[in-house]
């Protein structure tokens, strides 16, 4: 078995995967397939939500190794910092679990090379 | 010794974390797989059985022999120049998994978690089979691509009914926007136009009620924490993720026997960290799912959760004394 037939195959096991989340700030164009093709579960999912929020002013400090904000102050040092988190869109909270945040997805899927 | 922290530029309870290990003078570095290979370089080389060699950072450089643990939460994938064709980049991307993920995957580190057991328990229906062999109750699941057998089972399910949640990700990326879904009641209704469910498969489970509350169980190592979730609106019984306004919180004390199933599924599956929820009616907890990686900071911030352990971030405390330590 090739050591990197893990990546496609559709059963196996995880033990060789690095899983990645997809890039930040992804944005994919694609449109809704008509209902005779798209499944079911996504024919059910709500209307869509644009990705915006504080994250626009936020930056990596890498001497201090946490996001800051615009003036440089470190986000944990502001109040709340994770919750109780209320957006219903996307990139606002961290902290608490999908679908609402954005930072932590961990489903693994987005495992593939990044987009130029 | 190093705690390397592996998670993107935006993880909040990441930056909670670098303050809690800088506080107890640790050295911790932090790093996004995405800043590679613009910004991240590594020179392992495999001497006297085992890989030395350096991992550099924009502003740091990792010695490999001295990481202790690594704390894997969410690294973004890397980021290759911009002119590979899309064979390039696939090929790129192989090779940079394989080789730097390759070489942590090799040291002698605790990992929290290690990268394929938490692979290997995001499969729900190997966590619900793995939870009912450690003797946690856990609800009638269907996993189907067949309209028939989605009427058979709602049928069976009676009175009670059932539910439909994803498998994987409950939020898609389209339209230049993003969608997302929520745990959900199978209503006759739904029944009726089933159109796409053969396209790929679908989860539906007997609704498990009357609800008294749901639990989010966190598990680091030994220790547990376990807030119930008490749902104030009809949306949020059915998915308390829809108005995180309206819950109400407290601390909850599981059953004995629910905490030795969940250790003994925590072991089965290798995971030193999880996030866990149950449905708790008269008849007792029955397992919903465990993630690997499941969310904790919204949970330790609330009032209810730091009054009781006496501490502002016991989850983040409780994980840096599993990564300075460096073993359960």
């Amino acid at each position: 078995m090739s050591v990197t037939a893990f990546v496609d195959s559709p059963v196996s096991s995880g033990s060789s995967r690095l899983a990645l989340a997809r890039p930040d700030g992804y944005v994919s164009d694609d449109l809704p397939s008509s209902d005779d093709v798209r499944p079911w579960n996504l024919r059910r999912m709500g209307s869509l939500l644009k990705v915006s929020g504080r994250w626009s002013s936020v930056s990596y400090d890498h001497d201090q190794q946490v996001s800051v904000d615009a003036s440089g102050t470190a986000l944990i040092d502001l109040t709340p910092v994770a919750g109780p988190p209320t957006a219903p869109t996307t990139q606002t909270v961290d902290g608490e679990d999908p679908p609402s945040s954005e930072d932590w997805i961990n489903d693994y899927a987005p495992d593939a090379p990044s987009q130029p | 010794m190093t705690v390397l922290i592996l998670t993107s530029e935006r993880d909040l309870s990441a930056d909670a974390m670098v303050r809690e290990l800088r506080g107890r003078d640790v050295c911790v570095v932090r790093l996004d797989t995405a800043w590679f290979p613009a910004q991240v370089t590594i020179d392992a080389a495999f001497r006297h059985g085992s890989w030395e060699g350096w991992l550099t950072t924009p502003n740091r450089a990792v010695e490999l022999e001295g990481v202790r643990s690594i704390w894997y939460r969410t690294p973004s994938t890397f980021q290759f120049p911009d002119g590979l064709s899309s064979t390039e980049r696939q090929h790129a991307h192989n090779e940079a998994k394989l080789g730097l993920g390759g070489v942590l995957a090799s040291l002698p580190a605790l990992w929290i978690n290690r990268p394929g057991n938490a692979a290997d328990a995001t499969y729900k229906p190997v966590q619900l089979a793995v939870a009912a062999q450690c003797g946690l109750r856990v609800p009638e699941t269907l996993i189907t691509n067949e309209a028939d057998a989605v009427r058979r089972f709602v049928a069976s399910t009676g009175e009670a009914g059932a539910v439909t949640k994803m498998l994987g990700a409950p939020a898609i990326m389209e339209a230049g926007g993003r969608r997302v879904t929520y745990t959900e009641r199978v209503h006759a209704c739904d029944l009726v136009d089933l159109r796409g469910i053969e396209v790929t498969a679908h989860q539906f489970q007997e609704w498990v009620g009357p609800k008294l509350c749901e639990a989010r169980m966190v598990v680091v190592g030994s220790e547990v924490f376990t807030v119930a979730i008490h749902a104030q609106s009809e949306a949020t019984r059915v998915d308390w993720r829809r108005d995180y306004t309206s819950l109400r919180y407290e601390i909850i004390e599981p059953p004995e026997q629910v905490i030795t199933g969940v250790h003994a599924l925590m072991e089965r599956f290798g995971l030193v960290y999880g996030a866990l929820d149950f449905v708790v009616t008269d008849e007792g907890w029955t397992f919903l799912e465990v993630n690997p990686g499941g969310q904790y900071g919204w949970l330790e911030e609330l009032s209810e959760v730091r009054e009781h352990f006496g501490t502002p971030r016991p989850i983040t405390s409780a994980i840096a004394d599993l990564l300075v330590k460096g073993a359960m």
